[in-house]
């Protein structure tokens, strides 16, 4: 019995010694990594794949870049845009989005950084698309309704993902020709309000949603960042700046 | 029932196993970090499986942190062996004890029994280490200086581990 106890224990202090030294060695894969789909995330996107180029000349002295960096996927930067009283002022094309990889990148507007509080603006709504940003809804939408007619179809937008119409943000069911299928609308909505594609939306103060939807850009192909702020009543003088931190997150698409 | 020398080096044991998974963990992360390193965690089993980009930045972190855990081990066995020189209490020098008891150090003191059921159970891990070292040199994954820097302070630890034995056996000797 002494004999069996001893043998016991001098197996468990045998494994006591190996199994850290077998665990070291191997805590350290070498398995070789192809160039898509294994080790996911881990080679992180980088300016040789994703070029990212603010667009410093169209917009003059109305906006302007303060880019922090581009380092692990993450495209931090401030934008300053000018935003003027009453009105609406669409920023399209602020930032070309380049895929120069042989892969597709996943896409996401990240604004839930630090949001503007000073009443210089009503609504700041920021996102991708190529063509007009967002599109004027045709004709009123009472609440409980599913059925969205469209005169042109809602770029960027697949069935599951959302959509923002006003302050609402509502699930895509199914796309035809000429209407969005979405789940109830929790809200009515008036004829000429915009809808744009699951986007970041802030107002003073309050990030109301905080990432735009997920966007696809294929290899070789471009996508515009744009951005929306309707100016407060309130501005002090005809035209004011606002700056909204944002960060663009890219990732492969298989991770 | 249980021998008494196989618990003690069991209890002995605990903490440098212990000790060198950690310390393998934290080597990887703070070279990762350091050097901005592009990484991946699996955990299959229950160890955990760190994937890079590419096999000339696995093998760097494996070299490395191999490195740092030896360092750590072999630490380990020179507080030992410091203890075993300044602190056996077979040999210790009256004036170095008045020291401690002023100090209220004297739990630096220690016996044969402990001393060297420590030595053995570090001293194996210094080994296994430095075998482990040597085995990823042949198969290509850790840098051949890594290896030859924990064979040659392996021998020598050993060296001196196995003076202090001679060196008490001769004292024990003489005391008969």
């Amino acid at each position: 019995m002494k004999a069996l106890s001893n043998l016991a224990l001098t197996l468990i202090l045998f494994g006591l010694f190996m199994v850290p030294v077998i665990a070291i060695h191997r805590m350290v894969s070498f398995e070789t990594v192809p160039n898509k789909g294994v080790v996911a995330g881990a080679r992180t996107i980088d300016s040789s794949d994703l070029n990212i180029i603010p667009n410093t000349s169209d917009f003059d002295k109305y906006a302007s870049f303060a880019p922090h960096s581009f380092e692990n996927g993450v495209y931090k930067d401030n934008v300053t845009v000018t935003s003027f009283q009453r009105q609406q002022a669409t920023y399209r094309g602020l930032y070309t989005l380049y895929n120069v990889s042989k892969d597709p990148i996943k896409l996401t507007i990240v604004g839930d950084i630090a949001v503007p509080t000073d009443a210089t603006f009503d609504r700041i709504v920021l996102g991708f698309g190529n063509n007009t940003f967002g599109e004027k809804l045709s004709a009123d939408l009472k609440k409980g309704t599913s059925l969205i007619p469209m005169d042109v179809p809602l770029e960027g937008v697949n069935v599951g993902d959302k959509i923002l119409i006003g302050d609402e943000l509502v699930s895509v069911l199914r796309i035809t020709p000429t209407h969005l299928v979405t789940m109830p609308l929790q809200n009515t909505h008036k004829a000429g309000e915009k809808m744009y594609p699951q986007s970041v939306v802030l107002t003073p103060g309050e990030i109301v949603f905080p990432e735009s939807g997920v966007y696809v850009l294929e290899a070789g192909e471009k996508v515009l960042v744009n951005l929306e702020v309707k100016g407060s009543a309130r501005l002090l003088q005809q035209d004011q700046k606002v700056t909204v931190p944002l960060e663009i997150r890219a990732q492969r698409l298989d991770s | 029932m249980f021998s008494k020398i196989l618990l003690r080096l069991l209890k002995e044991a605990l903490f440098p196993a212990v000790l060198v998974l950690l310390t393998k963990v934290a080597a990887i992360m703070i070279f990762v970090h350091a050097f901005s390193l592009a990484w991946s965690l699996e955990v299959k089993t229950f160890i955990p499986d760190f994937t890079f980009e590419n096999q000339d930045v696995s093998v760097f972190v494996n070299s490395y942190s191999n490195l740092f855990v030896f360092l750590v081990v072999v630490f380990g066995f020179a507080w030992v062996l410091a203890r075993a020189y300044y602190f056996h209490d077979t040999h210790i020098k009256p004036s170095l004890i008045l020291r401690l008891l002023s100090w209220n150090l004297t739990g630096l003191l220690t016996s044969s029994h402990e001393i060297y059921h420590k030595g053995v159970v570090w001293i194996s891990y210094l080994w296994l280490i430095t075998l482990l070292i040597g085995v990823h040199t042949l198969l290509g994954i850790n840098y051949v200086w890594v290896f030859v820097f924990a064979l040659a302070s392996s021998v020598l630890a050993t060296w001196y581990f196995i003076a202090d034995v001679e060196r008490e056996l001769v004292h024990h000797e003489s005391t008969i």
